[in-house]
């Protein structure tokens, strides 16, 4: 019985990987997103040191092979700083992206299908909130409820739902004037089964898309937010917050500000390649 | 009162269907009456948009307000008046459990995220209190009755591998899967090419006979009636203007619309030229003619027809003519 219910999605799985494996840019950006994940799940395996462990007489080393990435003002080894910041960054994307897809994707298939009064004022809400420089606001919220990395997720969190907000909605408004719908209606079901059930999986397509760009995205506001001072404090390893520092000394040590500069910039190219890809597999016209 | 349609399976009473649009009221149905007896195959027949579809959506209560709205009328089914009953008991008891449907498209009326047994089970679980492995089993028995190869296979295919034919057979597996009373379909074999449609419509035949479902059948292809059906029911602007058995239509046509209906058929053996039609287009039904609505278009218009609706004038044995020539 199980078996036979897992056996469309296999099958299904298997012809996203045929289309995966045709396109080597899919194939890095899944690289890059496995490998993030492992860093950050691995990370005490993988740090030779303590990232809070200073050792003052041996700063600003450059990269050499005890520190592989050299290390910092407090003799702090970088290589295992980064490690450890892939943890933060982890948690801070996942977790912003993962409350506005579903706090967006909430209100979006609610607005759109209750109409009406309820549609006009969810969607006012919403517009309110693409109406400020999101940046601004973010920050404002930011400086509201105090510097932290905790109170940047939120913040950007709040400035992010109505992007999946908008996108729900206008895919749920069409996708209910399907027959398909009209079909299910005319067999009886209700309405919560027809929304949740019938409309919403047929909405997510664009709605995982974005998510994945997203993801990126999110990672490098947190460490923007983190960079004019906001996010993470030091001496938490936070690639914004290493990057600030790090940026005073760019003159002299190079290394300081470039490698955590670097991850930023090689996962957000990985879940940007990984979108693009999803867009790829997800789209009906190329599956078979 | 006559209480004669208790017995019967479906009687719709002076219906009235309407539709507030910006442009302003649009009467889509304006008194409809018909009378469906157990196990009877009806046809509904009429130009595209006389309010064919809209008489089965409003069957089922499907018109969504705004814009449409059920103005009048009773439809009475199995002696209960459906506009009376409450949304749940509509949901619940109805629709898909004694009433089902089929649509015109079976490649856009089935759900692409999920597999075809999936969709099956769903309507099955819906209206009956049974588990998973019954679900299944009854499933595979539907897609067996409508002539599937290979039932498991197709169980664990999702719709957008399957043909035209074929999506409409899964369609018909999952209307008639909780043994509805009546069947109707919406122009069913529209969308399909012809060998396909002498199929689809044996196999409806087919179940109808075993199960015992009326169907309303609703086209407009008057082959398919003469064809199939037992009794038919002309249908013009929102009005049915002709009704009666399915030999007495085809046969001695009185209304002038059906007439010119037959006419437009071109004959297999016939030394016609010209292809017959009937001059003028449908009226706009958001201000439709005083009087019958189809004097406009009509060879025998008197006086009277421009000013008064013709009622239902008996011309035969139960066939029935809204026309003021058999007054």
């Amino acid at each position: 019985m199980w078996k036979e219910n897992i056996k469309p999605a296999l099958k299904e799985a298997k012809y996203s990987l045929h289309i995966i494996r045709q396109s080597p840019l899919t194939m890095i950006g899944i690289g890059i997103f496995l490998g993030f994940i492992l860093i950050a799940i691995f990370a005490p395996s993988i740090a030779p040191y303590d990232p809070y462990e200073i050792n003052p007489p041996g700063f600003l080393q450059p990269p050499s092979k005890q520190h592989f990435f050299g290390t910092d003002e407090a003799g702090r080894d970088i290589f295992s700083r980064v490690v450890y910041g892939s943890r933060i960054s982890l948690k801070a994307g996942f977790t912003i992206t993962i409350i506005a897809m579903v706090v967006g994707s909430i209100i979006g298939i609610v607005s759109a299908y209750a109409g009406g009064i309820v549609d006009d004022i969810l969607m006012r809400i919403a517009d309110i909130f693409l109406s400020f420089p999101w940046i601004v606001m973010a920050m404002a919220i930011t400086a509201v409820l105090g510097r932290g990395i905790t109170n940047t997720v939120i913040a950007l969190s709040i400035v992010w739902w109505p992007i999946y907000a908008r996108l729900i909605r206008s895919q749920a408004l069409s996708i209910r004037e399907m027959p398909y719908i009209e079909a299910i209606r005319a067999l009886g079901a209700g309405k919560l089964r027809i929304i949740f059930i019938h409309v919403f999986p047929n909405c997510l397509a664009p709605v995982l898309v974005q998510a994945s760009l997203d993801f990126g995205g999110a990672i490098m506001w947190c460490a923007a937010l983190s960079f004019i001072g906001l996010g993470a404090q030091p001496p938490i390893p936070e690639f914004g917050a290493m990057i600030t520092i790090g940026s005073r000394y760019l003159r002299e040590s190079w290394w300081y500000a470039t490698f955590p500069g670097l991850m930023i910039l090689i996962v957000v190219l990985g879940f940007n390649l990984l979108g693009d890809g999803l867009r790829d597999i997800l789209d009906p016209n190329l599956r078979r | 009162m006559d209480k004669s349609f208790k017995r019967k399976l479906l009687v719709i009473k002076n219906l009235k269907t309407y539709f507030y649009t910006y442009e302003g009221l649009v009467e889509a149905l304006d008194g409809i009456n018909l009378t469906l007896e157990k196990g009877e195959v009806v046809g509904l027949v009429g130009e595209t948009g006389c309010g064919k579809s809209v008489t089965a959506l409003s069957i089922l209560r499907l018109i969504s307000w705004p814009p449409g709205k059920i103005v009048d009328g009773q439809i009475y089914f199995k002696g209960q008046d459906l506009l009376k009953l409450s949304e749940y008991d509509m949901q619940q008891k109805i629709r898909g459990n004694e009433i089902a449907m089929i649509f015109q498209e079976p490649t856009t009326s089935l759900n692409p995220v999920y597999t075809v047994g999936h969709q099956i089970e769903e309507t099955i679980k819906i209206h009956n209190k049974i588990n998973n492995q019954e679900a299944r089993k009854r499933t595979i028995e539907m897609l067996e009755m409508v002539d599937m190869q290979d039932p498991r296979k197709v169980f664990n295919q999702y719709p957008c591998e399957l043909s035209g034919g074929m999506q409409q057979r899964i369609m018909i597996a999952i209307a008639l899967s909780c043994n509805p009373d009546l069947l109707i379909a919406d122009e069913p074999t529209t969308a399909l090419d012809v060998t396909i449609q002498a199929q689809i419509l044996e196999l409806m035949l087919g179940l109808q006979e075993r199960l015992g479902t009326a169907i309303l059948l609703i086209t407009h292809n008057l082959g398919v009636v003469a064809e199939v059906c037992d009794q038919v029911a002309v249908m013009h602007a929102g009005v049915i203007i002709e009704k009666g058995g399915v030999h007495s239509i085809f046969k001695d046509p009185k209304h002038p619309y059906t007439q010119g209906l037959l006419k437009t058929i071109p004959k297999i053996n016939g030394n016609q030229d010209i292809l017959q039609e009937i001059k003028g287009e449908m009226p706009n039904l958001i201000n439709p003619p005083a009087g019958c609505r189809f004097y406009p278009r009509c060879h025998y218009v008197m006086d009277i027809c421009r000013k008064k609706h013709p009622d239902e004038y008996p011309v035969g044995s139960s066939h029935f003519c809204a026309c003021f020539l058999y007054k």
